[in-house]
């Protein structure tokens, strides 16, 4: 049989001896890394699938919207350098009814596709049913997200209501389309929303017949070469010019595309975020075993070095013990992460709706994971590695020296001395522990910021969009109009039985820009004394929004890059030859705000900026938001719907669901990410108390056999260690706080700012939790010290 | 005669505690010659671990010059004291000192590989006796055969010096005895140097040379003319 060489014996069966502190550090370590791997590949394979199904149905590049025009257009497209495929196609909005739905009519939009073959750009995929069958009847395919919320099967009939008519179509399919997979009507929109806006895809023909717009179309999409796109952007949008181009929309800022962009962001950080914290968990705990076991092995070093083991082989010794470690927990984490992403990706992409087609290539993250693996732990093994190595071995011969805090000590030990004996003795201990108190104090420390870390990002998100609804949306209803009206309509919908108050909007789409910051958005005038908006600035003071001026939220505030007292240009988006509306406006406040990058402004200073150049004299409104009675949101809504200008009515609850199905996925996520946290707080408490414990075994021995009582040794043990963890406490607290702080700020994008904002009770969980596990950890040292056999005990050596 | 294993000249060991200076050695001039069993005799806390530690290149004088076997280990580099080490002297401990998670073969294993010579280790364990114990682990084994594992140990290397530091402190008195014969007959046979440290004075019977340490000084260095065999003492 092959030996192993002595050195490598004495490494292996060293762990072995300490199988619970390995088993702690290597869940320590498989925990950071397959969460890493597991998300890391998660959204590589999310990335792979959605590139895979943009490209089988030619997602655009980018599409401009222009005025009705004659489709030979596209020919001219066509001829420019660099482009690959154009397509022309009629977009148009329209009603969708169904009476007897318990929404009787909401938004539709159509979107014409190629009658004879499949179409070169933006293409569907059908789901259930089948293409059109191109025989003459009229026939739609419905886009999925709207016909499972409504429950549209391939053979319904659907009626689309345009010009006054109602017009039934057949279903002939239900379909997933790459600018859907996220039903958000326009970017002014920030979440889905399947209940009120659908799409259907029509050939064009019908298109064509249903708006009389024979050889018409009023969009433009375009694939572009690769490295060709802003050339061709650029040449796409002056020729369109004449047809009132609009600005282009690109792939990235298609809003399906770009919440779908942002969701893979969010799972990226998380990837890195977390792992983080349980990483520097293991990395303090192979610090901690190994520093422990260099200085149970001090005579062993001496002697090896005596022998003639040179420093460097003394170092490279105890650092392979964080190289076996690293290498192996790497190796199970990353196995791990890679087996169960799989199961993770198809669990998203089911929300989707999407098949799972491909993996990603996963060796490049595997490579990343295990080097993450093992130089964690080799670089948290150097210091007590080089320690061992710097031992002279006279030195080393000699039994270690007590740290001491001798003079805290002796004052500490004044104060105690009406705790008591066995208080008096477990601050004396606890002091005289020096390191090992250190560590135990570290380790408890970590696992409360590791639970509240955890336990946190559930408030935050929970915190978060419960402060978006107090705030800025607070009411049930938002109804929206096609045109301009007078505010006297707010009055007559106040006296709907329905309402118990209700508040004109007017929302006006606006460029805005500072130096080179351009942002795209609408601003929202609020009236005077709003008892729906209840805007609050960054420190929960609320803002009366009065002063004229601009008051950005803060992600609008941060993309611009301006803070409060500056000035931005204020530019009408619709701006032409003939309508040009442009003036400096004054930064108010800045809102704070979890979602979006909306601008508000007191309503009378959009009728002063905007007033007579839009005709819109004061007094007018595009959308009104109401407060309902409780349980009539559905009938303000079918009444709503019967006023000739409404064009969409938006239900808070609607979108509330509509949210809450979206963080769904983030909570699964979420609540594996507290598990997680909570089993390495575990791993962590467990290992140093039992390990101090374990280090202490002959000294509480000798004071077994001194006459110290099991009764009195368990209180001493006890009582120290509830000291450590009120020391660990008072650190871990503030370390927690300060992590949630880093991971609110991690997740921060342009749309979404995650408020720092932690519930007394997670604190309160963290504590329970870490104490309740200090207590526990030490049970089976302190079983096996009351039934030690204290003669051997006494003369046992360390090992 | 040959010239001496070892010759120490003038050498002082000074350690700081904190602000105080503590005289470990003060002014040691000593010569061992080859082969010799030699006994360091002293009351504690007279400098005896200290003085060995130098001998065996774990410990460096604050001043004078120790040569052995003709190279001086006091202005030695790192690493030919590494060599030095490896190669020329080997310890024995009062606490064993061995390896615990090893059995007695792989300790004495480690020590051959260490040092790269192809001594057979299981005939080492046989003359010390403990053919039979060989894949015993320490604690399996009482004090004196750990000892006795530890001199294997030591020999693994195929030394020139022997430095034993109360090499039987911890064992009672018969089993003490049957360590100094193993070391002894060693002695004998390979013609090994042997310097032992003790306070014990029944020990010195059975040197060729017996040194006296008291306060960091060499008080009396005596011949023995006819060392008794390990046998015979008694204490
Ligand atoms: N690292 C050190 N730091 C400070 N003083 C030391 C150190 N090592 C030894 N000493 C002191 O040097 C003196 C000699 O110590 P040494 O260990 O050599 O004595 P010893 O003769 O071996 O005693 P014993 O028989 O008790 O083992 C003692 O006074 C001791 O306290
Ligand atoms: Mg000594």
């Amino acid at each position: 049989m092959p030996r192993l060489p002595g050195l490598y014996l004495k490494l292996l069966r060293d762990l072995r001896g300490n199988r619970s502190q390995v088993a702690a550090l290597l869940a320590a370590i498989v925990l950071g890394i397959g969460l890493f791997q597991n998300t890391y590949m998660a959204v590589e394979n999310l990335d792979a699938n959605y590139s895979l199904f943009y490209n089988n149905l030619h997602f655009a590049d980018f599409t401009v919207r222009i005025n009705p025009a004659r489709d030979d257009l596209i020919h001219w497209v066509q001829g420019i350098p660099g482009v690959s495929e154009v397509a022309g196609r009629i977009v148009k909005e329209v009603k969708i009814e169904q009476p007897h739905a318990d929404i009787p009519s909401v938004v539709g939009r159509i979107i014409s596709l190629p009658s004879e073959q499949r179409s070169a750009i933006n293409d569907v995929r059908v789901t259930s049913g089948r293409y059109f069958t191109g025989v003459g009847r009229r026939e739609v395919l419905v886009e999925g997200n709207f016909a499972r919320h409504h429950d549209y099967r391939p053979g319904d009939t659907i009626y689309v209501k345009t010009g006054g008519r109602r017009v039934p179509f057949r279903v002939s399919g239900i379909v997933t389309s790459p600018e859907y997979l996220y039903p958000i009507q326009s970017k002014e929109y920030l979440f889905p929303t399947p209940g009120t806006f659908g799409v259907l895809f029509m050939p064009r023909r019908q298109v064509e017949h249903l708006f009389d717009m024979s050889g018409m179309i009023n969009e433009i999409c375009v694939l572009t070469k690769p490295g060709q796109r802003p050339r061709v952007m650029a040449i796409v949008q002056s020729m369109m010019e004449r047809y009132g181009s609009h600005e282009p929309i690109t792939r990235e800022e298609q809003p399906s595309n770009k919440l779908l962009t942002l969701d893979m962001e969010g799972l990226r950080q998380t990837a890195v975020v977390f792992p983080m914290f349980f990483l520097t968990a293991a990395a303090l705990v192979v610090y901690s075993v190994l520093s422990r076991m260099v200085r149970l092995q001090r005579t062993q070093i001496g002697f090896l070095r005596a022998s003639g083991l040179s420093r460097a082989a003394v170092a490279w010794h105890y650092c392979l013990y964080a190289v076996v470690l690293g290498t192996v927990g790497g190796l199970i984490g990353t196995i791990a992460g890679q087996l169960l992403s799989g199961p993770f990706t198809a669990l998203y992409l089911g929300v989707m709706h999407l098949p799972f087609r491909v993996y990603a290539p996963g060796l490049g993250v595997a490579a990343i994971a295990m080097s993450i693996a093992v130089g964690t732990s080799l670089l948290s093994a150097l210091v007590p590695a080089l320690g061992a190595a710097r031992l002279t071995p006279a030195e080393a011969m000699r039994p270690a020296p007590q740290h001491t805090g001798m003079r805290l000590t002796a004052l500490l030990a004044r104060m105690a001395w009406r705790v008591g004996f066995a208080g008096k003795l477990a601050i004396r201990n606890l002091l005289r522990q020096g390191y090992r108190l250190l560590f135990t104090i570290i380790g408890i420390a970590l696992g409360v910021a590791l639970v509240i870390v955890s336990v946190a990002s559930l408030d935050m998100t929970e915190y978060t969009i419960e402060y978006y609804f107090r705030s800025v949306r607070h009411y049930d209803a938002a109804v929206g109009f096609t045109r301009p009206a007078s505010d006297a309509l707010v009055g007559q919908i106040r006296q709907w039985p329905e309402v118990v108050w209700s508040e004109g909007t007017l929302g006006i789409p606006v460029t805005l820009s500072h130096g080179n910051n351009v942002l795209d958005t609408v601003l929202s005038g609020i009236p005077d004394h709003s008892r729906v908006y209840q805007l609050q600035d960054q420190t929960g003071q609320v803002i009366e929004v009065r002063q004229p001026g601009i008051y950005p939220t803060r992600g609008a505030a941060r993309r611009l890059g301006v803070t409060k007292g500056q000035t931005v240009r204020l530019d009408y988006a619709l701006n032409s030859r003939d309508l040009n509306i442009t003036v400096r406006a004054p930064v108010v406040a800045v809102v704070e705000q979890a979602f979006g990058m909306g601008i508000y402004a007191p309503v009378d200073y959009l009728y002063e900026v905007f007033g007579s150049r839009l005709k819109i004299p004061p007094g007018t409104i595009n959308g009104v938001l109401v407060d309902t009675k409780p349980q009539m949101q559905g009938a303000l809504k079918r009444r709503a719907f019967d006023l000739p200008q409404t064009a969409s009515v938006e239900l808070i609850a609607d979108v509330r669901g509509q949210l809450d199905r979206q963080m769904a996925a983030a909570d699964i996520f979420t609540g594996v990410m507290v598990l997680f946290g909570m089993t390495l707080m575990l791993a962590v408490v467990y290992n140093t108390v039992s390990m101090n414990l374990l280090e202490r075994r002959r000294e509480l021995a000798a004071l077994r056999s001194l006459g110290l009582s099991v009764r009195e040794m368990i209180t001493i043990v006890t009582l120290e260690n509830l000291l450590a963890a009120a020391l660990g406490l008072m650190i871990g607290l503030p370390i927690g706080w300060f992590f949630s702080l880093l991971v609110a700020r991690a997740f921060e994008t342009d749309q979404y700012t995650i408020m720092l904002h932690i519930e007394w009770t997670t604190y309160l969980i963290a504590i329970l939790a870490v104490v309740a596990t200090a207590i526990i950890s030490q049970l089976p040292g302190l079983y096996s010290l009351s039934r030690m056999d204290l003669a051997q005990a006494v003369k046992m050596t360390d090992t | 005669m040959s010239s001496p294993l070892v010759v120490l000249e003038n050498v002082t060991k000074t350690y700081m505690l904190g602000e105080i200076p503590v005289e470990a050695l003060r002014g040691v001039d000593l010569e061992l010659a080859r082969g010799e069993v030699v006994v360091l005799l002293g009351p504690s806390g007279s400098g005896k671990t200290t003085l060995i530690n130098i001998i065996g290149g774990l410990d460096t004088p604050t001043t004078g010059t120790v040569t052995v076997a003709g190279q001086d280990i006091t202005t030695a580099r790192e690493d030919q004291l590494t060599r030095f080490r490896r190669n020329t002297v080997s310890f024995i401990f009062q606490s064993f000192n061995l390896v615990p998670t090893l059995t007695a073969r792989e300790n004495v294993e480690l020590v051959a590989e260490i040092s790269n010579s192809q001594s057979d280790c299981l005939d080492l364990l046989r003359r010390v006796g403990l053919g039979e114990r060989a894949d015993h682990f320490p604690h399996q084994l009482s004090g004196g055969e750990q000892q006795r594992v530890a001199i294997a140990r030591a020999l693994a290397k195929d030394p020139l010096l022997l430095l034993g530091d109360e090499p039987t402190g911890n064992l009672d008195f018969r089993t003490g005895v049957a360590v100094l014969e193993v070391l002894r007959e060693i002695n004998r046979s390979d013609g090994l140097t042997l310097l032992l440290v003790t306070h014990n004075e029944a020990i010195s019977q059975m040197a060729d040379t017996v040194v006296r340490l008291r306060s960091g000084q060499v008080v009396d260095v005596q011949e023995n003319e006819s060392p008794l065999p390990a046998s015979k003492i008694r204490w």
